[in-house]
């Protein structure tokens, strides 16, 4: 290409440029300058906004997998949770006699197995009884860590590292050290999704998604294409449970309930199924919504003019937060179906083209 | 109804609301029959499970019991492997 600075558009003249991943020469360099100021972002933050950072960007791998399983082959899963549960169990089963470079992917290959099993009812059935079925793993996974006494109950299993390399991890350093592993594990995971779903086998799941026996007719063969959307899922699942567990030193049961696994799938939708900046965009949006929504009810409780105003014996500020969350969910399927993706797709554009308008 | 014989609170509303899932999937999804006699197997295997199945999941090392909780979505995975329509309803019939 002549001058790759001054390119325009996208001028698609085989079937390599549209499987790149990197389109064009500005969104390379565009990634490599987030990628840099993610990198040195936790030097101007303290401890406490960093664990925000990390929770977000662990909700990112899990929504990653959720994008393949529910936004690529269009199998709604509501047991995302559950397998960050079985990731996070695994690693807290091997933690002590294992490094944590091994027990993560440990994690997401065990997730990865059952995500395997829990697929199987995809091969005969679809939409409505599919996401039952899913949502009978993740009740079945709760019952039987609470009751297992290998687990704990479902009580705290403490996992912990001291250091890594000789350096030492400090209650202090804790959530900068896991900070940048975490990152580091979010571009790799997003490396291979770009990779994975934009040849042969992204297709595949996408004819599945839109029409399974055309895809059957056309030479794919569908029950292998779902049983692998859902494994893959599943292994992104495991790996962001795992990181969890590393990243709070211990795993409860609490974390990874049915409630968990619906807020993961708002935040698929919210940001845009399919897509890797919506992956990022929704757990961020959720999150920040959560955290200011919590301290606005901490000042409506506080405030005495607000509880003037509200009838007494209604509990206004702490409905507050499941009121906000099912506003957005519902305002977004309305108004915005294709999530934070299509607005931040809007802003580009707008910019590439200024100054015209298109 | 459930308000009125076990008493109103919020989990006990989610816990219902999550059994009515395996009960319509027994019976049939577009079945009115179905859902009567889903729910009654369901309701029925819930209590079955409490008499006879917390002890069996304590000998083999599971503790608390409570497998009424559980067992519904177990015959839901099982209705869901073989028989997807359930016991009632009619099977659907899909072309391209």
């Amino acid at each position: 290409m002549r001058n790759p600075w001054a390119q325009t558009g996208n001028y698609r003249t085989s079937y390599e440029q549209d499987t790149a991943i990197f389109a064009n020469y500005r969104e390379t360099v565009s990634v490599v300058l987030l990628l840099v100021a993610l990198c040195i972002l936790p030097m101007f933050l303290e401890r406490s906004q960093v664990l925000v950072l990390n929770f977000i960007l662990i909700y990112a791998i899990a929504v990653l997998g959720l994008n393949i399983t529910t936004g690529y082959a269009g199998l709604i899963s509501v047991g995302q949770a559950a397998f960050m549960g079985v990731g996070a169990y695994t690693v807290a089963l091997s933690a002590p006699s294992l490094p944590f470079w091994l027990t993560i992917p440990l994690g997401g290959l065990t997730a990865a197995m059952i995500g395997f099993i829990v697929g199987i009812p995809s091969l005969r059935v679809k939409h409505l009884y599919l996401a039952l079925a899913t949502l009978a793993f993740q009740e079945i996974f709760v019952w039987v860590v609470g009751r297992s006494p290998a687990l704990a109950q479902g009580a705290a299993i403490p996992v912990e590292m001291r250091n890594f390399l000789g350096l030492e991890i400090t209650f202090r350093n804790h959530n900068y050290f896991w900070y940048y592993i975490i990152l580091f594990v979010l571009v790799v995971m997003v490396m291979a999704w770009r990779n994975l779903l934009r040849g042969k086998y992204g297709r595949a799941l996408i004819a599945v998604r839109d029409n399974d026996r055309a895809a059957d007719a056309m030479g794919m063969d569908p029950g292998r294409t779902k049983l692998m959307a859902f494994a893959l899922g599943a292994f992104y699942g495991g790996v962001a449970g795992g990181l969890l567990a590393y990243m709070q030193r211990a795993v409860v049961v609490e974390e990874f309930t049915l409630g968990r696994s619906v807020v993961l799938l708002a935040m698929a939708i919210v940001g845009g199924l399919g897509t890797v900046v919506g992956s990022i965009l929704g757990p961020a949006f959720i999150e920040f919504l959560r955290i200011y929504v919590e301290r606005l009810s901490e000042w409506m409780k506080s405030s005495t003019l607000i509880q003037s105003i509200t009838p007494a014996g209604v509990d206004v500020a702490s409905a507050l937060l499941p009121l906000s969350f099912g506003l957005v969910i519902v305002l977004f399927l309305v108004f915005e179906p294709r999530g934070l993706y299509n607005w931040w797709r809007l802003l580009r554009s707008y910019f590439r083209n200024w100054p015209f308008r298109y | 109804m459930v308000g009125a014989v076990s008493g109103l609170n919020q989990d006990g509303l989610i816990a219902i609301g999550l059994a009515v899932f395996p009960a319509v999937i027994l019976g049939g999804l577009d079945s009115v029959p179905g859902a009567v006699v889903g729910g009654i197997v369901i309701g029925i295997l819930q209590s079955f499970s409490t008499a006879y199945l917390d002890g069996f999941f304590s000998q083999i090392g599971l503790v608390g019991g409570g497998s009424q909780y559980v067992m519904p979505f177990v015959v839901l995975l099982v209705m869901l492997w073989f028989k997807p329509h359930g016991l009632f309803g009619t099977e659907e019939i899909e072309r391209v």
